[in-house]
């Protein structure tokens, strides 16, 4: 931890929490597919040969899968409020 | 009103999945496309939220190692709305097509230079080939269709025949950039096999066919009238001398 981080606040992780809330319930309504994909190639960082051999999806679909889901999750995460949430994380 | 290359090239640069040379060249059109840009900052603000959010416990170290171990090559699935075998046969086609041009004579770089620069266009081509969307092509088995597709496209005249009689059916024709040349792409069927022919500009004289196999796929190479030919299939040697036959004569 460096010296630059702001110290966290009851507040601050209540806010933190909440963001966390809708980013959750947000992923859940992306179809599981994309919401694999999506975990893999952002989460876990797994290239574009390592997720088709981890999931048996084909590289063709694997990268549309990533398109759909990444505008997804920007219509989902990009409003106003949950922005402010997000930052907050 | 999107820049075409926001489905596209975008999101394999964004997962630094592009050549050093696509890499630079996207870089360089980021100067001037506000909508890449803004398409761009939207998957950094996706990234950050997921990774920021500690949601995700990262699979244990041994899972990771497990999944990273042993690429097996991909099977595709047949539950999918595109015509899976345009992605397979691109993909493929894609890579033996580059590794005839190894073989050709008369490129100016260093064998080093041009074995790296290559690698880079085999990937460049596979990964845009696969990309999301439809594959910028015509499907048609009218030869008058697909070739006027073509006209509106390219430079040179691309000579498109239809072969049902002789048992190759037409399919479609598409585009491919390699070397920075245009390609123009004609896909037929034998027997449920797909077959592409690569067509492109060349300066060199006529040739005979070439042959070639690698792995499970044939190639027939030939030029023709400036012209030089690469039908690409999983089907037998026999069929895509038989195509190179009609082809040319028909020419």
């Amino acid at each position: 931890m460096n010296d630059l981080e702001p110290v966290a606040t009851p507040e601050s992780i209540a806010i933190a929490d909440e963001g966390r809330e809708r980013l959750t319930r947000g992923l859940e309504t992306l179809p599981p597919r994309h919401r694999e994909v999506l975990v893999l190639r952002e989460l876990e960082g797994c290239s574009y040969k390592e997720i088709p051999a981890t999931t048996s999806i084909p590289i063709g679909t694997v990268m549309s899968s990533l398109f759909r889901a990444r505008r997804q999750s920007q219509s989902v995460l990009i409003n106003p409020g949950c922005k402010e949430l997000l930052r907050g994380l | 009103m999107d820049c075409d290359l926001t489905c596209s090239t975008l999101h394999a640069y964004f997962d630094n999945e592009l050549s050093a040379a696509s890499d630079a060249e996207f870089k360089r059109h980021l100067e001037h496309c506000s909508d890449c840009v803004a398409e761009l900052d939207a998957c950094y603000f996706v990234r950050d939220s997921l990774q920021r959010s500690h949601i995700y416990e990262r699979a244990p170290a041994l899972l990771r190692r497990t999944i990273r171990a042993d690429l097996r090559s991909f099977a595709p699935t047949t539950a999918s709305s595109q015509p899976l075998w345009w992605y397979w046969l691109a993909a493929a086609a894609a890579l033996l097509f580059v590794a005839i041009l190894l073989g050709s004579v008369g490129h100016g770089l260093s064998g080093d230079d041009y074995q790296a620069e290559l690698a880079g266009e085999i990937v460049d081509a596979h990964v845009r080939s696969l990309q999301p969307g439809p594959l910028t092509g015509i499907a048609s088995n009218d030869g008058r269709i697909v070739s006027g597709w073509f006209d509106a496209k390219l430079k040179f005249a691309v000579p498109v025949r239809e072969f049902a009689n002789e048992g190759f059916a037409l399919k479609g024709g598409r585009l491919d950039v390699m070397e920075g040349r245009s390609v123009a792409v004609l896909v037929y069927e034998r027997n449920g096999h797909p077959i592409n022919v690569f067509i492109w500009r060349t300066r060199e004289p006529d040739t005979s066919a070439r042959t070639g196999s690698r792995r499970g796929f044939q190639w027939v190479d030939w030029r023709k009238g400036k012209m030089e030919f690469c039908a690409v299939s999983d089907a037998d040697l026999v069929d895509l001398e038989k195509l190179h036959q009609l082809i040319s004569s028909s020419a």
